[in-house]
């Protein structure tokens, strides 16, 4: 197989995406964000190309080409990559600790939101769906908790984003896996409670859905329910 | 450096004043990697040891989720999560250049240290409490692929100026990879002993061998490595 097979933009940036894969999604938003352009490589999941693993032999997506032909893997890789690189988009807070914060609101739903939302849908007990449902929701409490805290501080600005106003870096690595509980919604009837335990999560998640860095890359709901239901099981 | 105490309401939990606290549990190998942050950035920093089994009545004050590894620095914020306070320090002390300064090769070593966080350091846990040797077999094969991956990894960064030969992954500088990784490294001492597992010497792991025998070596990190005899009894309470 020679290598002009595989379809890449010369002397630029090419990302294999998926538009449904929330985890390409974050690469997606990162690089309109920081308003770099790019060629978007559509790769269907369910039926690879067969060049597909020079560019990723794990086949993931998303996956990125840099102009000098470095293949970069990883979503928040690919994300943080885009922000370090061009950092007069200002993606990325400017103190240490600001980051580390960032991070460590990051790693909270990459513990205790994003795995659950997969193990919800997989599984057809209802007790495995309800012990999954209370870390879902304890996961959600924590970042409600850690949204409070930093909006209090100087970055915060008193909300609703993560930092400086605007949709940042925290939106690009969050809100493609937040807006999955539409799905887990629709499919197990799992609800985000309206009480104060959860009021900080809920006004964050009100102004990034209504914001064009989160519409321009959200399926329509019926495409998502549909691109999901593979993940559902109901035996 | 002393060991200070504030008052918090009518509580109280010790810190050090204006420096650098590491609340930690010295078997566990995410406390290993803070640790070793600052001992190869040589940041001065004090540490209190908490046993997680049984934590001091303060500790849920200092960290809710009652997870070891933490930092409190000298303004009095709390960090939580090892990655991120490695971040942290690599950030704060540039000179020592723990990470490369270029945005591609910050990538490329993320990269790297995240082959290990899901494909390598999760799965020694899952060898340890498979309770079918089939379910072992399986695993064992996971972890193997994923030390091969990481073996085909550092070849390639060996042979880019940044990796100059190795043996660490910045070349002759022990720095974030090895700090993240190294105590899990650390632990297939632990997969021996309990399982017979080894990692192969064939040439698909030469690259890894080569670099994990320069870990084990590196004066930094045999200041935070516990004795073997002492991993394999913790780690012994998860063997099923």
């Amino acid at each position: 197989m020679s290598s002009t097979a595989i379809p890449y933009e010369k002397n630029g940036y090419t990302l294999y995406s998926n538009h449904l894969c929330p985890y390409a999604q974050r690469a997606l938003r990162a690089f309109k964000a920081a308003g770099v352009p790019h060629k978007v490589v559509e790769i269907d999941l369910n039926n690879k190309p067969a060049w597909y693993a020079q560019v990723n032999p794990q086949l993931k997506v998303p996956a990125l080409k840099t102009p000098d032909g470095t293949i970069l893997i990883e979503s928040l890789v690919v994300a943080e990559y885009v922000a370090e690189e061009f950092p007069s988009a200002g993606l990325l807070p400017s103190s240490a600790l600001e980051r580390a914060q960032l991070r460590l609101f990051i790693e909270i739903f990459s513990s205790r939101f994003n795995p659950f939302i997969y193990r919800i849908l997989g599984t057809s007990d209802a007790d495995e769906q309800k012990k999954h449902t209370e870390t879902l929701l304890s996961g959600i409490r924590a970042a409600s908790k850690e949204l409070q805290e930093q909006w209090e501080r100087p970055s915060g600005q008193g909300g609703p984003f993560w930092a400086n106003g605007r949709f940042g870096f925290a939106e690009i690595a969050l809100v493609s896996l937040v807006n999955l509980l539409t799905v887990v919604d629709h499919y197990r009837g799992v609800k985000v409670p309206e009480t104060q335990d959860y009021a900080a999560f809920n006004r964050w998640r009100d102004a990034f859905t209504k914001d064009p860095l989160f519409t321009e890359f959200n399926p329509s709901q019926d495409v998502l329910f549909s691109a999901y239901k593979k993940f559902v099981v109901d035996n | 450096m002393d060991n200070n105490e504030i008052t918090i309401g009518d509580s109280v939990y010790p810190y050090t004043k204006d420096g650098f606290t590491v609340y930690c549990s010295p078997l566990c190998p995410f406390d290993q990697r803070v640790l070793c942050a600052f001992k190869v950035a040589g940041v001065p920093h004090s540490t209190v040891r908490i046993n997680i089994q049984n934590p001091p009545w303060w500790y849920g004050l200092l960290n809710p989720p009652l997870t070891t590894g933490v930092l409190r620095t000298p303004d009095g914020t709390v960090l939580n999560e090892s990655m991120a306070i490695v971040e942290y320090v690599a950030d704060s002390f540039p000179s020592a250049n723990l990470m490369p300064s270029d945005a591609i090769g910050r990538a490329q070593l993320r990269m790297f240290v995240e082959l290990f966080n899901s494909r390598f350091n999760p799965i020694i846990y899952t060898i340890l409490t498979a309770s079918t040797v089939e379910r072992q077999k399986s695993q064992t094969q996971l972890l193997l692929s994923g030390a091969q991956s990481a073996s085909i990894e550092l070849e390639k960064q060996w042979q880019r100026p940044s990796g100059g030969g190795g043996p660490f992954w910045q070349g002759d500088r022990f720095g974030f990879a090895e700090i993240a990784v190294a105590p899990f490294l650390n632990l297939l001492v632990v997969l021996k002993h309990y399982r017979g597992m080894e990692i192969p010497r064939t040439e698909e792991y030469a690259a890894f061998n080569h670099w994990r025998s320069a870990v084990s070596k590196d004066p930094s990190f045999a200041e935070v490595r516990p004795a073997d005899d002492d991993v394999i009894a913790a780690f012994g309470k998860l063997v099923i």
